[in-house]
């Protein structure tokens, strides 16, 4: 584990309750978090335990009802939509659960998207895609669509996707999930060596298996965060 | 990237979706803008100009304006003004819309085949399209026939032109046949175009009344005011002196002061505002009377009142000096009347030994005999040489070559012809037919309205359609609405099929400005190259599926202008383009 120097992010009395169809689900309760810079953190629970929820209050992509989020010495909920969207892009990273890659680009493209987006000239682009599939063992396939690829190398395109932005920050939420049990390691060997090169990494499963090998682990339950299962 | 992160079928859906919208938008704009655009040209010519029509009439085939009006204002200084009839009629059994003109002077160097018609006759000049359309060629001989009239006439066509508007759908024709086929009364016309004035001075010009005031003596006859057709408008009987206070609109007057068989004209005023004019006809005014016979054979002059008196040898004629009237000079067993109105010179035997026989005839304008008039004709000098009280419309003389005036009094008309022998052998005057004719002129007068060529041709499209012009605006910016939001719409859909992958984008910290960026200002080219596509597509639908034979109202095609189209297609792409951005970042800033 990376030494813990600085917070990375921290959240204090988070709370976030959705509205629907007259039901009203509590996904958070006053949730207090703090993550060191450098650190590797598992969240684990079981499904509906408000992990993406969670996830996505600190990424900046949802906002709370009530209390503070702290990612990288800003409070991301004062910010102004635009200096959200810039400390998004340009420090942090999100893995989520679902790909979100764009069938209609190649694996190469879908990799390059956010360097596009934070606005990196073409060769620093090319290099740090290159570097990226390399690093999760898809350089071969940098020409084809997501399409034409397995649920696995679709994750590792995912990856690579956070990864080849260099984020201080990386969010994956269920990396391992849908994954055999070989492919899941792979993944998680991955996170642990961009960890390794500095980079903070919150991640999620419902996989005790997987929580073991990360080690520090936060459970998470009916939107309450507790120290032991 | 930005058309990869749109999905390829999408793109393919949206382009041919866009092409189709555009397209039909442009065919069902141009079919009405084009139109009107066309019939612009057609009442105003190429060089624009005023279109004087009726208050009222729905369009320039119902309208009915004073002929009279078309000579009055090309009195004034620097006008030009041309009566025209418009109507619908068939030719050949095919409808077509006639018009009459009564200069050629548009049409002189656009002929295609044949000439300009140079005689009097029944002739009808066909545009380019309507020759095609009708299948009729030069030297064809063809039947028009109208529902307005009963007259059918078998007219030859003496020519094709091509002016390159809405006009080459058109059969021109003398203005006499067209106004007779438009079931047109006497002295009426459909429209007068006119150039070289104001469109607000003409309408304050034609719309006002003003007051002519004649000042006059006492006299035994009537003044009767002739417009600019000779036709009376006025009468009045000088019984004591006085003043006459007439309303008249505007136009060129004549004022004839008319006695039994006598008439002359005594001034003529171009009415532009209120007028007095004085008239001064002393009843004991004695006039010189030149007759011109030998030394030895002394004429009798007879006076009006059954006295005779004698003339006075002045070394080459008799010189007799009596008041105004018709008298009768006698020479031996010969007699001729006199119509004695200023100082004459009479010379009947100028005529004794000419070889040329002249038949005048005399007829009213719709082709009735004209009996008991008055008829006298003078030489180039201005010399008397035969007067003539004739009870027959055919009048027979002798006369030597030379110019000469036949002036023909029908009281209160007094109509002047001048001709030349041996060149014309036979001459027709006629006079003018007016049913009610103290009332017509003005009653049409105050309905006049002088309108652009754009006003006119749009009230002609809008009664055409049967819409007024105010639904007619209505209806052409709801067409430009309605495309607007066809091809927003499926600009919409494009977008809404990748809106996941905006998502995508948005989840990866782009903004709304980076997105719009990175999707939507690339695809302003496509859409150009849409929009230039549309004006191809369009214009090839035009000439191949031949819309001029396809989409004919009363006789004319569509005409299609190619830069309407490329300005309508690219308006609404790029329309659609801009609107669409709004459906580009749906709800991120709120989710945020």
């Amino acid at each position: 584990m990376a030494p813990l120097t600085d917070v990375a992010l921290e959240l204090a009395d988070i709370s976030k309750t959705y509205h629907t169809r007259g039901l009203k689900v509590e996904a958070l309760k006053n949730i207090d978090l703090k993550v060191g810079k450098g650190e590797i953190l598992c969240l684990m629970g079981p499904s509906g335990s408000g992990k993406t929820t969670l996830f996505k209050v600190s990424a900046g992509l949802l906002r709370p009802d009530s209390g503070r989020v702290m990612l990288l010495g800003k409070e991301l909920y004062q910010l102004t939509f635009g200096e959200r969207l810039s400390l998004r892009r340009n420090l942090t990273a999100f893995m989520f659960q679902e790909d979100l890659l764009i069938d209609t680009l190649s694996v190469r493209e879908n990799v390059e998207l956010p360097l596009i987006i934070e606005g990196y000239p073409r060769r620093r682009r090319v290099e740090f895609v290159e570097r990226a599939l390399e690093a999760v063992g898809l350089k071969d396939m940098k020409t084809r669509r997501p399409m034409e690829v397995s649920g696995g190398e679709r994750r590792r395109i995912s990856l690579a996707r956070c990864l080849a932005k260099r984020p201080e920050i990386l969010f994956a939420d269920e990396p391992t999930s849908n994954l055999d049990t070989k492919t899941a390691s792979a993944m998680l060997d991955l996170l642990k060596q961009a960890n390794s090169q500095g980079a903070t990494i919150i991640l999620s499963t419902h996989d005790p298996l997987i929580a073991k090998q990360v080690g520090n682990i936060i459970y998470m339950r009916d939107g309450k965060l507790q120290n032991l299962p | 990237m930005a058309t990869k992160i749109l999905r390829p079928k999408a793109l393919l859906g949206f382009s041919l979706a866009m092409l189709i919208s555009l397209t039909t938008a442009n065919l069902v704009f141009t079919l009405f803008y084009g139109f009107t655009i066309s019939l612009t040209h057609s009442f105003g010519g190429l060089g624009g100009g005023i279109v004087i029509l009726q208050e009222g009439a729905k369009s320039i085939h119902t309208s009915r304006v004073p002929l009279s009006l078309a000579k009055s204002l090309c009195r004034l200084p620097a006008v030009e003004a041309h009566a025209v009839t418009l109507t619908p009629l068939t030719l050949g059994g095919k409808p077509i819309v006639f018009r009459g003109v009564d200069t050629l002077n548009d049409y002189a160097d656009k002929i295609v085949k044949g000439s300009l018609p140079t005689e009097e006759d029944l002739w009808v000049l066909l545009g380019e399209k309507a020759s095609e359309r009708l299948g009729l060629e030069l030297g064809d001989i063809a039947v028009a026939g109208s529902p307005l009239s009963p007259s059918i006439v078998a007219l030859h066509v003496a020519g094709t032109y091509r002016l390159g508007d809405l006009r080459d759908y058109e059969a021109v024709v003398p203005y006499e046949i067209g106004a007779e086929l438009a079931g047109l009364p006497g002295g009426v016309a459909s429209a007068i175009q006119v150039d070289g004035i104001e469109k607000g001075e003409l309408e304050s010009l034609i719309k006002s009344l003003y007051t002519l005031t004649i000042e006059h003596d006492a006299g035994r006859g009537r003044v009767v005011v002739l417009d600019s057709l000779n036709t009376p408008v006025a009468m009045f009987t000088m019984e004591e002196p006085g003043a006459e206070a007439l309303q008249l609109p505007f136009g060129y007057y004549t004022i004839v002061y008319s006695e039994s068989y006598l008439t002359a004209n005594l001034t003529s005023i171009l009415l532009t505002e209120n007028r007095a004019s004085t008239l001064r006809i002393p009843d004991e005014e004695v006039f010189k009377l030149k007759a011109v016979a030998p030394e030895t054979e002394p004429p009798i002059l007879q006076l009006e009142d059954g006295s005779s008196i004698q003339g006075r040898w002045i070394g080459n004629a008799w010189l007799f000096e009596a008041p105004r009237g018709l008298h009768t000079i006698m020479f031996g067993e010969a007699s001729y009347l006199i119509p004695l109105i200023g100082d004459t010179t009479f010379n009947p035997r100028a005529v004794e030994e000419a070889p040329t026989r002249v038949e005048i005839r005399v007829n009213w304008q719709d082709g009735a005999d004209v009996t008991d008039y008055l008829i006298s004709v003078r030489d180039a000098t201005g010399a008397l040489l035969a007067s003539i009280r004739s009870l027959s419309p055919l009048v027979t003389l002798n006369l030597p070559d030379g110019e000469y005036e036949a002036e023909v009094s029908k009281p209160p008309y007094l109509i002047k012809v001048r001709f030349r022998v041996p060149k014309q052998e036979a001459v027709t005057i006629s006079l003018p037919v007016i049913s009610n004719p103290s009332r017509i002129p003005p009653r049409l007068f105050q309905q006049l309205k002088a309108v652009t060529p754009i006003d006119a041709s749009a009230a002609t499209l809008s009664s055409l359609i049967g819409l007024t012009t105010a639904s007619l605006v209505a209806l052409m910016t709801s067409l430009t609405v309605l495309s607007i939001i066809a091809v927003f719409t499926v600009q919409k859909g494009l977008y809404s099929s990748a809106e996941d992958n905006f998502r995508v984008l948005w989840a990866l910290g782009a903004g709304k400005g980076q997105i719009l960026r990175m999707v939507w200002f690339k695809t302003l080219d496509l859409n150009l190259a849409l929009g230039l596509g549309a004006t191809y597509l369009a214009l090839t639908i035009h000439e191949h599926l031949s819309f001029n034979l396809a989409f004919t109202i009363l006789g004319y095609g569509l005409q299609v202008e190619p830069s309407l189209i490329l300005t309508y297609s690219l308006m609404l792409s790029i329309a659609s383009w801009f609107l669409s951005a709004a459906k580009l970042t749906p709800g991120m800033d709120a989710e945020a």
